[in-house]
């Protein structure tokens, strides 16, 4: 699901671990918020009930002290709670007559003024009440009222109003107290769930991250498949990946035999017309004239099918997202290539000077490394006069571009070889014609075959270039020198 | 010279017999790898040539085994693919050189003439003993700057004794080398062929070109040069 275009320009939604982050930081303070506001108001209420019942108890208290005789409330000097004995204490008692005549009231409240006890509420035996008053300088109080009939013993009943008040002060300190713990408690529980969330997010996301290393060395060809160490969460997308690319490699070798088989197919028929008319042409019983025409249309039909077979498979390759590729050693290409070249041009006596470093590698196929190799070193061989020289260079690439594949840690290096022979060399004006770029095998001059314009192809399907120089890296030969660069090896 | 050729088109096949017999070679044909590696083990072939995409056992898989019995008569591989790899493969296998289907039958027989004169220890075409000079790749033989008119038989048995002059040759191994797997073996054919040869090259007695060593066979006498540049 994507976000708004205006989001993901402030916040960083193209990441799993920014959508977290940015959720939580919604989320946990509204959580946080809304909880503390619950248990504050919830501890309140628990507060005010306490109070209340506190405040009964002392009613029940005073209740229990109280003599009347003659219609006249005879109380205790000092009461066994000492705050009502004590000035300004915070606790205080009243008792009223049913008019709202004050007949007694505490020690402690003997200070107060301007007590505007709400008596207007009617006086009903058994009702209890609870309100706050207001005293002196507008000091809240809170009261708890209780009206009953006394009777006494001479059988009068006398209606009295009991009344405790107490200062909410302490509740109000209690209160706060409460809620700045609470507020400092939660904030600091808020801030340790984002850390502990960020923590368990990058301990949830490794294997994500492990997966995209391993998709990062799938490239490089560090390794060949993906691993099977994944969470059952993600299992199954790197099995099936993994099913994808053995289907792929398999379709690209059925891809490879089935051009092999087209080239086999269709090359030896070619191969019997040739000889055909080559033994035809030795009986004399055809025309030498027609017969050389037949040859160079087979000659054409050839270099079509080798040309175009070849192209259809470097464009295989070149398709594939992942490509299966081996880290190849340069300098051990050479000397294979050297050895059997040997064998070929025996006549010649070929002397090969590899000079390539053994530390060089090629990152690809090793049947296009082969390819491109194979051609350039018979090219060396065929036009050259018996002296073959094979050198390497690695370079290291530019920076990339902000943003591009940061995650590559390595730095990139480009991969030079050098093919000198010390052969005639190639005229100016061929040059540009044989490192054409998909030149067409068909229009090749004579004695010029598709080999080079495969090693083109192939040397360009890797992003890389061929160019054919005045043999700077040796000097000492006159011939030929090709120069291939292969970007991005290791 | 006496050739296996393994090729399993039955028409490029016969094509290829025709073409090699008229080239002075003793073919033996075979159609797939299994015949092929039976005669190449059976047979003292001097070349063979083997097509890599053969039926039964592959073109490479009948080098390797031919090479692992120590056979080391040399092989051109045909291949239709014409991919380095392949080309590789088939050399590193113990192949000596490649041709690319298809070819012109003048390719096909220098390269033959090359490897053949190479297995022999010889850098050039032209074999130079004193006043005799044999050109395996014109197949054109001289004594003294004058050409001479010799059979396919005799330049042949003249080109086999010239390739290993270091050795005495059996008749049976000159029989063996110059005709095919069909012929029948009659000792009295050498006999004449060198009889014929000795006049030929030596009409005056002079040079006696080929000993006779009773019971051993035959070899070159006169001294290898090197040959013209």
């Amino acid at each position: 699901m994507s976000a708004p275009s205006y989001l993901k320009r402030f916040l960083p939604l193209n990441s799993l671990v920014g959508r977290f982050v940015f959720a939580s930081l919604v989320l946990l303070p509204l959580f946080i918020f809304l909880s503390g506001t619950l248990l504050s108001n919830a501890f309140e209420h628990s507060q005010i009930k306490a109070e209340k019942e506190k405040l009964q108890a002392q009613l029940y208290l005073l209740l229990s002290l109280t003599e009347v005789e003659n219609e006249n409330v005879l109380m205790p000097e000092a009461l066994t709670e000492p705050r009502f004995n004590q000035q300004d204490s915070g606790l205080y008692g009243f008792i009223y007559d049913d008019k709202g005549k004050e007949l007694w009231r505490s020690t402690s409240a003997r200070l107060l003024n301007n007590l505007n006890f709400n008596l207007t509420i009617d006086f009903e035996i058994g009702n209890k009440n609870t309100s706050t008053i207001t005293v002196n300088n507008n000091q809240k109080l809170n009261s708890f009222s209780y009206d009953i009939e006394w009777i006494d013993e001479k059988k009068n009943i006398l209606p009295l109003r009991f009344v405790i008040t107490s200062d909410n002060k302490a509740l109000k300190a209690e209160l706060k107290g409460y809620q700045k713990r609470l507020w400092q408690w939660l904030s600091l529980m808020g801030l340790l769930l984002i850390v502990a969330q960020m923590l368990i997010m990058r301990w949830g996301l490794q294997p994500l991250k492990h997966l995209s290393t391993q998709l990062n060395e799938l490239q490089e060809n560090e390794i060949q498949q993906l691993s099977d160490d994944y969470p059952k969460e993600i299992q199954p997308v790197t099995e099936s990946f993994n099913e994808i690319l053995a289907y792929e490699k398999k379709q690209r070798e059925r891809y490879r035999n089935t051009m092999s088989d087209l080239a086999h197919s269709l090359k030896t028929p070619l191969a019997v017309i040739q000889s055909e008319i080559d033994n035809r042409i030795e009986r004399q019983t055809e025309n030498a004239k027609q017969s050389s025409s037949i040859h160079d249309q087979i000659d054409r039909i050839n270099q079509i099918i080798s040309h175009q077979l070849k192209r259809a498979v470097i464009r295989v390759n070149q398709n594939t997202a992942l490509s299966h590729t081996n880290k190849i050693s340069v300098h051990t290409m050479v000397n294979r290539l050297s050895k059997i070249l040997n064998k070929v041009y025996a006549d010649k006596n070929m002397i090969f000077k590899n000079q390539v470093d053994k530390e060089f590698s090629f990152f690809g196929d090793e049947a296009d490394l082969l390819e491109v190799m194979g051609n350039l070193l018979d090219n060396a061989c065929k036009y050259g006069k018996g002296s073959v020289t094979v050198s390497g260079n690695i370079q290291q690439e530019g920076t990339h571009k902000k943003g591009e594949k940061k995650q590559r840690k390595k730095n990139k290096t480009s991969l030079s070889i050098c093919i000198s022979d010390n052969g005639p060399g190639i005229p100016d004006a061929l040059k540009k014609t044989l490192l054409a770029r998909g030149s067409r095998g068909d229009t090749a001059q004579a004695g010029q075959g598709i080999g080079l314009s495969v090693a083109v192809d192939i040397i360009s399907s890797y992003g890389g270039g061929l160019e054919l120089t005045n043999n700077a890296l040796a000097p000492h030969l006159s011939g030929a020198c090709f120069c291939i660069t292969f970007p991005n090896m290791g | 010279m006496r050739l296996l050729l393994v090729e399993d088109e039955p028409q490029l096949r016969e094509n290829l017999h025709k073409f090699l017999s008229k080239s002075d070679y003793s073919v033996d044909s075979a159609a797939d790898g299994k015949e092929g590696l039976f005669l190449g083990t059976e047979h003292p072939y001097d070349i063979a040539i083997i097509d890599i995409g053969l039926p039964e056992i592959n073109g490479i898989e009948v080098i390797k085994r031919l090479r692992k019995k120590e056979i080391s008569f040399p092989i051109l591989i045909l291949t239709a693919r014409g991919n380095w790899q392949d080309k590789v493969e088939g050399l590193e296998a113990g192949a000596d050189d490649y041709l690319v289907k298809p070819f012109h039958n003048e390719e096909l027989r220098a390269r033959l003439n090359a490897l053949a004169r190479r297995s022999k220890g010889h850098a050039s075409p032209e074999l130079n003993y004193e006043n005799l000079i044999i050109n395996t790749a014109s197949k054109v033989v001289s004594v003294d700057g004058n050409s001479l008119t010799l059979t396919q038989y005799e330049y042949n048995t003249l080109e086999y004794l010239a390739l290993n002059y270091d050795r005495v040759i059996s008749k049976t191994e000159l029989t063996e080398h110059l005709y095919d797997q069909d012929f029948d073996l009659d000792s009295n054919v050498i006999e004449v062929l060198i009889g014929r040869l000795r006049k030929k090259i030596d009409p005056n007695s002079t040079l006696k070109p080929i000993t006779t060593l009773r019971g051993q066979g035959y070899k070159l006498s006169l001294q290898k040069m090197p040959a013209h540049q």
